[in-house]
This record gives structure tokens, C-alpha cells and sequence, in this order.
């Protein structure tokens, strides 16, 4: 058994620990931390204070990045192959849907939609960022399908009697697991910036909900160095994380994700070829 | 060609559908704030209520059921609504009768009719039919617009009783002949005007004070405008093909797209025309997106130089700065320069540096100039003996098609990566006014930055199409596209 390459578990090892602490992020926060002003008295605040908040804006960060990317994942790919196999129709309606969406700054997107939501909480955040996701994971699923479907091992199988489930969970859908994978890490990487950014001008999770893009805000204003250069890396190493991650995975061997001979129509005739 | 040609036809269908999404999710959140009466989204099925809302107020007041709120319907409907009332007298029963003609009374007082308080309604009845055996003549359009162009002429006792007899049925006349407003006689006219139209109405935030100047006029009358635009649908009935428009024009969208044309793009919270902030923000906004464009370019030229040119250390360096710039992402960038700039005013070079060195598209970029590398005839070349700097030319060259398509995908990105410099350093470009308007609510300003974006952004992209046409012809043409594009 081959082990990971370094750059891998590293970028493995930084991204659970900020999942740990977003999950344990209750015991950093003292009865102190419950105020509402939490993020206003920032700039005054002691040392362990600061902690509480770095660990539970750490929790915002993983639940809002992880949510938004895990359902752009899960309906980027369904949108993306039902365009496929859904006729032109789809595919023009998925490509008009993309160049609609596109076409509008993220900002003012995200911006709008969360202005339908009188209540601004993380869910219509998460909403509108996994509705950005859902459109770039659908269309690179959408273009993976199509590259993927005239290939010899594709038309073989097909040749042989493959169903069309059969060869999309056998031959695609394996093969789409790189290039998903990585997108949907450079993208939660981008993602991070986006909902910081949206923090940050005030439009992104609510004033009474630590964030690290509202703390950035704050202390940059109020000149708190130590706070804000802890923000500024918690920010840094995590979109580093994220993005050396996904960079690492794109330069590895497609055969790593793609199941090789064990998942060959010839060894499975006879209970999977229809 | 085609292609372009294809793609720019597309982009009206796609601006129409975001301004009409745009507006929809705007007047949700908008819709409690906004005063008076509302007016459907964007398909009104009965334009022209005034016969309706009349009949209705006639069925109940003449019932006999309490319903104060429907008296004060006919009497705001006014002269309007008096060819469907009256002429429906004669089918009531004498008490409903009598029962609105006692809700006609605040309608008279404002036609100018002294009626005398002791009468009875009987008589009341008598005078009102009296009336339209006389006057039925004068509520038809081209007298009423005889009437209204008389008293802008020149105001007399006879003309000012003409136009206040005809009440609210002459509002749509009134108002529409209050522009132009260029010279002093069009502001004595507006005066006038404004004056009726403020006793039929009761609005009188935009009657006209004596002694007042072309443009405070000129604010008037298109404030009347404005109000005629939300509130005309009550006051009319329709007909025909201006029936069809009026299903269109009196909704709420038909009604911001009026404005949009009548005020250029609209007005701001703060009251100044959209296009005019737009401009003076679009000279602050537009270098800093080319700042980031260069920037973008510029970097992935030198990544695909160091890639192409494979050596080891410098391949390692690169890799090093593209995580490092990951690890940067512009919001944090931004703050630091808030930071350290706290007590100075931002200058437009220093967000002009942070985009050129936000890289947005650079990973982008640089996978194309990656792609390029790889191809088989830049390792033939190598194979060959070629320099390695001669290959890392040729797979530059070759890269330019991959650069110029991520350019146009990448726009929008830039374009919100700009806004956020901009708020961050407090420069006076669209991205600080569009954070503002999306913090408190601007629906004029949101419709218009939306559709200007969405335009920008499609418009490059179509031209960054057509440069790819250029570079790469095959890139064009449905068949090879995929191929060429990766």
C-alpha cells in the first residue's frame, strides 16, 4: 500500500483540524462569548474571548463552505449528467441557465437573493452559494460526459449490450470523480473568499453570528493587530489548505480515482451487461 | 462569426429574463414598504379598475351596509368614476339612491357645487341627474382635453370651473400637459396644472409654489408623472390596443421600466438619476477591472513562460507564489490595506494594485498555458533539439486561445473582486454604491447595476469570442471547438 504523498496529508491534517475545532467550537466559547455584541466588541476583547470567537466564526466557516459545496456537488452532478441524457433541451436550458447566472457578479447575486430572506440567516447564504456551485459543478459534469462518451472503452461496452445505467455507474461516473473532486476544492476555496468577502461588506451572515470576513472588518477598523493577523491566517492556511489540495489531486494519476479492471463489463458479463 | 453574431442575439433574451427575475425577487422584499395602492408584478389581466371599483362602491354604499371605506372609494374616484354612477342612479331604489348621493357629497364640495346642507337627498338626487342630462357631454376625452389646454393657457373663473367640474376625469389631460418645461410661461403653466391636479388628488407634495424656477418645474411635473404612472390604472378606463399596453404598462415592472426611460435608468435612494452615478462610477470602476484583467494576463504569460521552460527550482517557485496568492485571498489583501492606510484616504492606484495582484483568473490562466505545454507538437519540438525557450514561445502562442476564452469567464468574478476593493478602500466606484443599495434596499439602483454588469460582462465575452476567432479560427466553429478548447 503506497502512502499519500506529503502536500496531500498535510492539506488532509490542516482541513481536520478546522473541522475539529468548528465541531468543539462549544467548549471554546465561555458564557462570556453568548452576547449578541460579540462581533462590535471585538476589538476590545481579551484573549480568551477572541479564542471563543476565532472557534465558533471557525464553525461558520466549515458549516456554510461544506454545505454550500456538498449541494453543489450533489445537484451540480445530477443537473450536469441529466443534461446529458436529458436531450438538447436540457443542455441549451443548463447552458442558457449558466450564461444567466454568469452574466451577474456574485455579489449582486448572492446580495439579491439574500435580500429575499428578511431574516438574512446562514441558510439563505448557504442557498445562494451552493446555487453558484450547483451551476460550475453542472457544467464540468456536463462537458465530462460529453468527452467521456464517445471513448473506445464507452463504445465497447455499449457494443456489448451495457445499459446506459451500467456504463454511467461503471465508465463516467468513476472517471468523473477527479475533475469533480478538484473543482469542488478549488471552488470551496473560493467559496471561503466569496462568503468572507460578503462578511466582510456586510452582506453576508448576520452581525450577531461570528464570521471571519465580519471580524476582518472590525479589526482592520479598530486596528487590533494580533486579532486580525489571526484572522488573516486562519483564512490564509485554510484556503491554502483547500486550494493545494485540489491542485495536488488534479496533478495525480487519473487511475487513482477510476476503478481499473475490477470494474470491467467482461468480469461482470454475467450478472451486469443487459 | 455566426457564433458572435448568435451569442450577442442571445444576450437581449438574457438581460430581459434577469431584469424581470431581478425585479420579482426585489419587490418581494420591497413590496411592504411601498405606499399606496399595488399594482400587479408584471401582468396586469384589468387594467382600467375605475368602472369596476365605481360599480362596486354603488352596489354596497346603495346596499345599506355600513361601509364607510366605500364612499370614500367614489368620492376618491371623483369625476372618473361619475359616467358610471350617475347614469346608474335610475336603476337604483330610492334609499340606495339617496344613500350615494350623500357619499357624492365631498365630490361636489370639490367640483365647486354649494349644495345646501338641509336638503333632502331626494333633491340631492334631482340635482345630480340634472347635472348629467347637462354635462354628460363634457366627460368625453377630446372635450376634457379642450378643457385642460384652455386653462393652461391662460386661467380665467369660467376655464378653472370647466377643468374642476370634470374632477379626476380630467387628471390624465392634466398631467400630460404639464412637459415640456423649458421657459418661464411653462413654469407659470406647471403651476397651474399642478395646482388642479393637486385639488382633485390631495397630493400635494409636488404642488408648485408661486415664484418657483425651471427646474424645481421641472421636478414637479415629473414627479405628477411618476404618480400618474402608479395610480393611473384607477382613474381610466381602457380600451382595444391600449387596453392590451396598459396589461403591461400598469404593473410594477412596466412602471420601473417607464421610469428607467423618463429618468435615465431611474433615481437613486438619494434622488439623482441612475445613468448620471453610473458614469461617475464606471470612471472609477472600469480601470480597476482593467487593472485586474492585466494583472491576470500578465501573470499567467510569466507562470506559462516558467512552466513551458521546465525547470525544476523555477516550477517550484511558481507553485509556491500561485499558493501563496491562494492563501491571499482579496478580502484579506483589502483589509490589510485598510489597515495600514487607516488614517490616509485610499487612492485608486492601491486597489488598482490589489487587483492586479488578486489573480483571480490566474489558476485559470495558467492551466490553459499548462495544456499547452503538453501537447504533443511543443514535445516534438523538444524531441527535435528545439531551445527550451524557443518551445516555451511556441506554448505561449498556443495558450493565447485558452487565455482569451477564461477571460470572458472570469469577468464576473473580476467584477466582484472589484467591489469589494472598492468598499474595503472606500473608493467612489459602483461596487461601494451597490453595497450600499444592497444594505438598504435601492431597487433603482440594483435593477440598473444588475442589468449593466450582466451587459458588460456578455458584451466582453462575446468580444473575447470573436478575438478568439482571430487567434484560433478552428476554436469557432462548433465541430473542432471542444477539441481546440480542451
Amino acid at each position: 500500500m503506497t502512502r499519500p504523498p506529503v502536500d496531500r496529508a498535510l492539506g488532509l491534517f490542516v482541513l481536520g483540524s478546522f473541522v475539529l475545532v468548528a465541531a468543539t467550537a462549544h467548549w471554546f466559547s465561555g458564557s462570556e462569548m453568548a452576547g449578541v455584541s460579540l462581533e462590535s466588541g471585538l476589538s476590545g476583547a481579551g484573549s480568551g474571548a477572541l479564542w471563543g470567537w476565532w472557534a465558533r466564526a471557525t464553525r461558520s466557516a466549515v458549516i456554510v463552505v461544506a454545505s454550500a459545496s456538498a449541494i453543489g456537488l450533489v445537484l451540480g452532478t445530477a443537473l450536469g449528467a441529466a443534461a446529458v441524457y436529458g436531450g438538447t433541451g436540457s443542455a441549451a436550458l443548463l447552458t442558457r441557465l449558466v450564461e444567466f447566472i454568469g452574466a451577474i457578479p456574485g455579489l449582486i447575486l448572492v446580495g439579491i437573493l439574500r435580500l429575499a430572506d428578511p431574516s438574512g440567516g446562514i441558510l439563505s447564504l448557504i442557498g445562494a452559494l451552493a446555487l453558484l456551485r450547483t451551476l460550475e459543478v453542472a457544467q464540468l459534469v456536463r462537458a465530462q460526459v460529453v468527452t467521456l462518451l464517445p471513448s473506445d472503452f464507452v463504445e465497447a461496452a455499449r457494443a456489448l449490450g451495457a445499459s446506459r445505467r451500467w456504463q454511467l455507474r461503471v465508465h463516467i461516473l468513476p472517471r468523473l470523480v477527479q475533475p469533480v473532486l478538484v473543482n469542488t476544492l478549488l471552488g470551496a476555496s473560493a467559496l471561503l473568499g466569496l462568503e468572507a468577502a460578503l462578511s466582510f461588506v456586510g452582506l453576508g451572515l448576520p452581525s450577531t453570528t461570528p464570521s471571519w470576513g465580519g471580524g476582518l472588518s472590525v479589526l482592520a477598523r479598530a486596528g487590533n493587530s494580533g486579532a486580525l493577523w489571526g484572522v488573516v491566517a486562519s483564512i490564509g492556511v485554510a484556503s491554502a489548505a483547500l486550494y493545494g489540495l485540489g491542485t495536488s489531486l488534479a496533478a495525480a494519476p487519473a487511475a487513482v480515482f477510476a476503478k481499473g479492471p475490477a470494474w470491467s463489463p467482461w468480469r461482470r458479463q454475467g450478472s451486469r451487461v443487459k | 462569426m455566426r457564433f458572435i453574431v448568435r451569442r450577442l442575439l442571445w444576450l437581449g433574451p438574457t438581460l430581459l429574463l434577469i431584469t424581470l427575475v431581478t425585479f420579482g425577487v426585489l419587490s418581494h422584499v420591497l413590496e411592504p414598504s411601498a405606499p399606496g395602492p399595488t399594482l400587479p408584478l408584471f401582468f396586469n389581466p384589468d387594467p382600467g379598475a375605475v368602472e369596476r371599483l365605481a360599480r362596486a362602491a354603488v352596489r354596497e354604499v346603495s346596499s345599506g351596509a355600513p361601509v364607510p371605506a366605500k364612499s370614500a372609494v367614489l368620492s376618491e374616484l371623483g369625476g372618473a368614476a361619475l359616467p358610471i354612477v350617475l347614469p346608474a342612479l335610475d336603476s337604483l331604489e330610492p334609499a340606495g339612491r339617496a344613500r350615494v348621493v350623500v357619499a357624492l357629497r365631498p365630490l361636489a364640495a370639490r367640483m365647486g357645487f354649494e349644495l345646501d346642507p338641509t336638503w333632502e337627498a331626494s333633491r340631492e338626487v334631482l340635482f345630480w341627474m340634472r347635472f348629467w342630462e347637462e354635462h354628460s357631454i363634457d366627460y368625453r376625452p377630446l372635450v376634457a382635453r379642450r378643457a385642460v389646454l384652455r386653462y393652461a393657457d391662460r386661467s380665467t373663473d369660467l376655464r378653472d370651473a370647466e377643468v374642476r367640474q370634470l374632477d379626476t376625469y380630467a387628471l390624465d389631460e392634466l398631467i400630460s400637459q404639464m412637459s415640456p418645461v423649458r421657459s418661464r410661461a411653462d413654469v407659470e403653466r406647471v403651476t397651474r396644472l399642478a395646482a388642479a391636479a393637486a385639488a382633485v388628488t390631495g397630493e400635494y407634495a409636488s404642488r408648485l409654489e408661486p415664484g418657483a424656477g425651471v427646474e424645481q418645474a421641472q421636478k414637479a411635473a415629473s414627479g405628477w408623472q411618476d404618480w400618474w404612472g402608479k395610480n393611473r390604472t384607477r382613474y381610466k378606463t381602457y380600451t382595444g390596443t391600449e387596453r392590451v399596453t396598459a396589461m403591461l404598462r400598469d404593473t410594477r415592472y412596466g412602471g420601473w421600466v417607464v421610469q428607467a426611460v423618463r429618468h435615465r435608468l431611474g433615481l437613486t435612494a438619494n434622488g439623482r438619476p441612475v445613468l448620471d452615478v453610473l458614469v461617475e462610477g464606471a470612471r472609477v470602476t472600469l480601470p480597476l477591472v482593467g487593472c485586474g484583467i492585466l494583472g491576470a494576463v500578465l501573470a499567467a504569460l510569466l507562470g506559462g513562460a516558467v512552466l513551458a521552460l521546465e525547470r525544476t527550482a523555477w516550477t517550484r517557485v511558481w507553485r509556491l507564489l500561485g499558493l501563496l496568492r491562494a492563501a491571499l485571498p482579496i478580502v484579506v489583501l483589502s483589509a490589510l490595506f485598510m489597515r495600514s492606510d487607516a488614517d490616509a484616504p485610499s487612492e485608486a492606484w492601491q486597489g488598482g494594485v490589489l487587483l492586479a495582484l488578486s489573480g483571480v483568473p490566474l489558476a485559470a490562466f495558467q492551466r490553459a498555458t499548462e495544456d499547452a505545454v503538453g501537447r504533443r507538437f511543443v514535445r516534438t519540438l523538444r524531441a527535435w533539439g528545439v531551445s527550451r525557450w524557443r518551445a516555451s514561445l511556441t506554448a505561449l502562442r498556443l495558450s493565447s486561445a485558452g487565455i482569451v476564452v477564461q477571460l470572458g469567464a472570469q469577468l464576473s468574478s473580476l467584477v466582484t473582486l472589484t467591489f469589494v476593493v472598492e468598499y474595503a478602500l472606500g473608493l467612489p466606484g459602483l461596487g461601494s454604491q451597490t453595497v450600499e443599495a444592497l444594505r438598504h434596499p435601492d431597487l433603482a439602483w440594483l435593477m440598473a447595476i444588475t442589468i449593466c454588469t450582466a451587459l458588460f460582462v456578455g458584451v466582453l465575452q462575446a468580444a473575447s469570442e470573436l478575438l478568439l476567432g482571430l487567434l484560433d479560427p478552428r476554436a469557432v466553429e462548433p465541430s473542432t471547438r471542444d477539441e481546440v478548447l480542451g
